[in-house]
């Protein structure tokens, strides 16, 4: 049964392992709660722009509108800054200020060749022009082949056919629907700890020991100088446990123990491209903080009204 | 596969699958799913519905006035009813529905009219009565295609056929029905955020998670090899057989997996999205191909509080095409007996279902029209309340010569019964 450890937990660290515009990598000293808190708020309440509601003017394509606005909305567009935009729902309702809640983005292609065209993100236009780093727009995508620009397909028009809408983006979060989810990938894991029994570990002939190290799928084992077995790269470790099963047909179940290390988690995010990786953690922290602020603002009314 | 190129245009998905235990909404064969995988597209189908509606040479008079036609809908004038108007606004100005436009139940999408015959053929001034298509469908309907086809006939007229595609995009919900191809079918019992679901240390998370339970006595091996292979084939980039006659071997396909960082019986360690704990046991998981079955929830969800009443019987009508009643049959009756719950018994089989007051003459205990019993000649009629039904069965017993006497008892003198 999981208990917090408030004498532990009063020290929070994070190194950063890996970090670059897709991916960072960190790890997190601290109290599983709160990690696996911070690895929630990322997935879900992260606020990024995605396309909402879809005018649809003309569209003859093969997909049908309904088809067509799910494929644009979960288009990511890069929301740096989603931040100065409001929710739909916090605008007043009677100024409505379409700058401030969202963007509009056009889409008018039609096909006049007899070759099928393909629509991608690259045809969506902004409707207020808005330049720079700060602008709201579909990310870029490039090909793996020969590293030219290649937008995001969303459909394929043959000879004469017509697309023509209008995409409204707004600003939302991935609990209301997965396209304004700003993650690919937000996982943790426990890094294990691996405990050998020196004793046994004598015993072994050295053939065993090979057998042991060659084991592991992740090559967590190796030989040291004294042609001992040594954990060399315990943050591969996946507990497969092949190396226990291996220890038990030598007949030594005891040989190798492994754990899980408490309060230190290995986090990995990876970002669908809306904001970079190390962005998404900021944010998550911060809307984490508020949520806590919010309760203990509650609290400390409760309090004052006990008081009374 | 091959033979009928199965590969290449599938029905279906690989739902990435963790066959688990969850939440208990999973029990008796339901899955959970993952919301995030259905905002994405998966399991996500349209379903289209055909209509024809034709014009008619009428057989009386073949003459090209007394044809059906299509008429534009009627224009908005101040004493129009809104209500009236409101039925016609997916229709275009040449009476026929406009592709895109949304059809709810009670909508006209063919304006069609049917001129009707006088018995004087002469008369120029012909009677014309409304015929229209209305949308029969409970959910509403987007128009997909339009098709107006002119048939000549006998060379001579021009007959409109006009056919309507209607097309609905829907997401998987609570009760659709999903099934792999091994027979092992459920429906959606729970449907879980992202976060919320299991996930493993390299970011995996399942699409849908099916209770173990479904093995054991289904001994569907087939499906074990297919969740097996296809992490491999998913891993090499290479299509497997998990048939269980022949396919790949499993100790193999076990042995790959180990070289590739997986235990070898496709297990993996999940940690539960909603405590961050690792999960005690390893997790059975991997790609199965799944598909949506037809029945669909949204094609069977039916309630009515008021609604149609069988002529007969005066009781509500059956089914849902009908927007029939539920019925208490038998068997609940007699729920409702065991609890005791007589006031909700009377109250479902009589109040809500065919209440009829009648007059009964106490003499001869029959059914009279009004206060009177000029048979008898007294006054001593009395109003009761009974179903209707039962009224009708003593009257169809009164065809038959078979009396059934009613014997009228004041309710203060009513013996109470006791079991002995």
């Amino acid at each position: 049964m999981y208990k917090y450890n408030f004498e532990q937990n009063t020290q929070h660290r994070i190194e950063i392992l890996e970090l670059n515009d897709e991916k960072c990598k960190f790890s997190f000293e601290g109290d599983l709660s709160i990690a696996n808190a911070i690895r929630r708020v990322m997935i879900a309440e992260v606020p990024v722009m995605a396309i909402h509601f879809v005018d649809i003017i003309e569209n003859t394509s093969p997909l049908s509108d309904e088809f067509l606005a799910q494929r644009l909305g979960l288009i990511p567009l890069v929301s740096s800054a989603a931040d100065s935009k409001m929710y739909d729902w916090e605008a007043d309702a009677d100024s409505i200020d379409d700058q401030k809640t969202k963007v509009v983005f056009t889409l008018r292609q039609k096909n006049l060749n007899d070759a099928p065209l393909e629509i991608t993100s690259q045809h969506l236009e902004p409707e207020f022009g808005q330049v720079g780093e700060m602008a709201i727009r579909p990310v870029r995508m490039f090909s793996p082949i020969n590293g030219k620009e290649v937008g995001i397909p969303i459909t394929r028009l043959g000879k004469n056919q017509s697309v023509h809408v209008r995409c409204h983006a707004l600003k939302g979060f991935g609990k209301m629907h997965a396209k304004w989810s700003p993650i690919n990938i937000a996982t943790f894991r426990h890094e294990a700890e691996i405990n050998m029994d020196q004793t046994q570990l004598q015993s072994l002939s050295l053939s065993e020991k090979n057998a042991i190290r060659n084991s592991c799928p992740m090559n967590v084992f190796a030989m040291d100088a004294n042609q001992d077995l040594i954990v060399n790269a315990i943050e591969k470790c996946v507990f497969c446990e092949e190396c226990i099963r291996s220890a038990e047909s030598m007949k030594k179940p005891r040989l190798i123990k492994m754990q899980h290390k408490k309060n230190k988690y290995i986090f990995t995010v990876e970002s669908a491209g809306q904001l970079k990786a190390a962005e998404i953690v900021q944010k998550a922290l911060i809307v984490l903080r508020k949520k806590v602020d919010e309760i203990s603002q509650d609290l400390n009314f409760a309090q004052q009204q006990q008081q009374i | 596969m091959e033979a009928v190129n199965q590969h290449r245009l599938p029905a279906g998905h690989n739902a990435q699958v963790a066959v688990m235990s969850y939440s208990c909404y999973d029990i008796e064969d339901a899955l959970i799913m993952n919301k995030s995988s259905l905002d994405r597209g998966f399991g996500r189908t349209a379903v289209y519905k055909k209509s024809v509606t034709e014009c008619e040479i009428n057989q009386r008079n073949k003459e090209s006035r007394f044809n059906e036609r299509i008429d534009e809908p009627p224009t908005k004038t101040h004493n129009t009813k809104k209500k009236f108007i409101k039925k016609y606004h997916a229709l275009d100005s040449d009476g026929i529905t406009k592709v895109g436009a949304q059809l709810h139940h009670g909508d006209i999408y063919v304006n069609k009219k049917t001129p009707q015959v006088p018995d004087n053929p002469q008369i120029e001034n012909i009677q014309i009565a409304d015929t229209p298509s209305v949308f029969k469908e409970k959910w509403p309907y987007t128009v997909d295609r339009v098709l107006i086809i002119n048939n000549t006939n006998d060379g001579t007229e021009k007959i409109k056929t006009v056919k309507t595609i209607f097309r609905q995009i829907r997401r998987p919900e609570f009760g659709d029905k999903f099934s792999s191809r091994h027979g092992q079918k459920g429906v959606v019992g729970l449907i879980v955020n992202q976060e919320d679901m299991p996930f493993n240390e390299r970011g995996w998370c399942p699409d849908l998670i099916m209770n173990p339970h479904g093995y054991p006595s289904r001994m569907t091996i087939a499906k074990l090899m297919e969740l097996l292979c296809g992490k491999l084939g998913a891993l090499e980039g290479k299509f497997k057989y998990g048939t269980a006659f022949g396919g790949e071997n499993v100790l193999q396909v076990g042995e790959e997996l180990l070289k590739r960082g997986f235990h070898y019986q496709g297990k993996d360690c999940l940690i539960s999205g909603i405590t961050g704990e690792y999960m005690e046991c390893y997790v059975y998981q991997g790609p199965i191909f799944y598909q949506r079955l037809k029945h669909m929830v949204i094609d069977k969800i039916h309630a009515r509080a008021k609604g149609p009443m069988e002529k007969l019987t005066r009781q509500p009508v059956e089914g849902r095409a009908k927007d029939g009643g539920q019925r208490i049959g038998e068997m609940e009756r007699d729920c409702f007996l065991a609890y005791g719950a007589s006031n909700l018994l009377i109250e479902r089989l009589l109040i809500s279902s065919d209440p009829f007051n009648v007059y009964v003459c106490e003499i001869c205990g029959m059914f009279k029209s009004d206060s009177v019993c000029r048979g008898c000649n007294t006054d001593k009629v009395y109003q009761i309340r009974l179903p209707y039904c039962c009224k009708l069965l003593f009257q169809e017993l009164l065809a038959m010569n078979i009396k059934p006497k009613l014997q009228l008892v004041p309710s203060h003198e009513r013996q109470e019964y006791t079991m002995n």
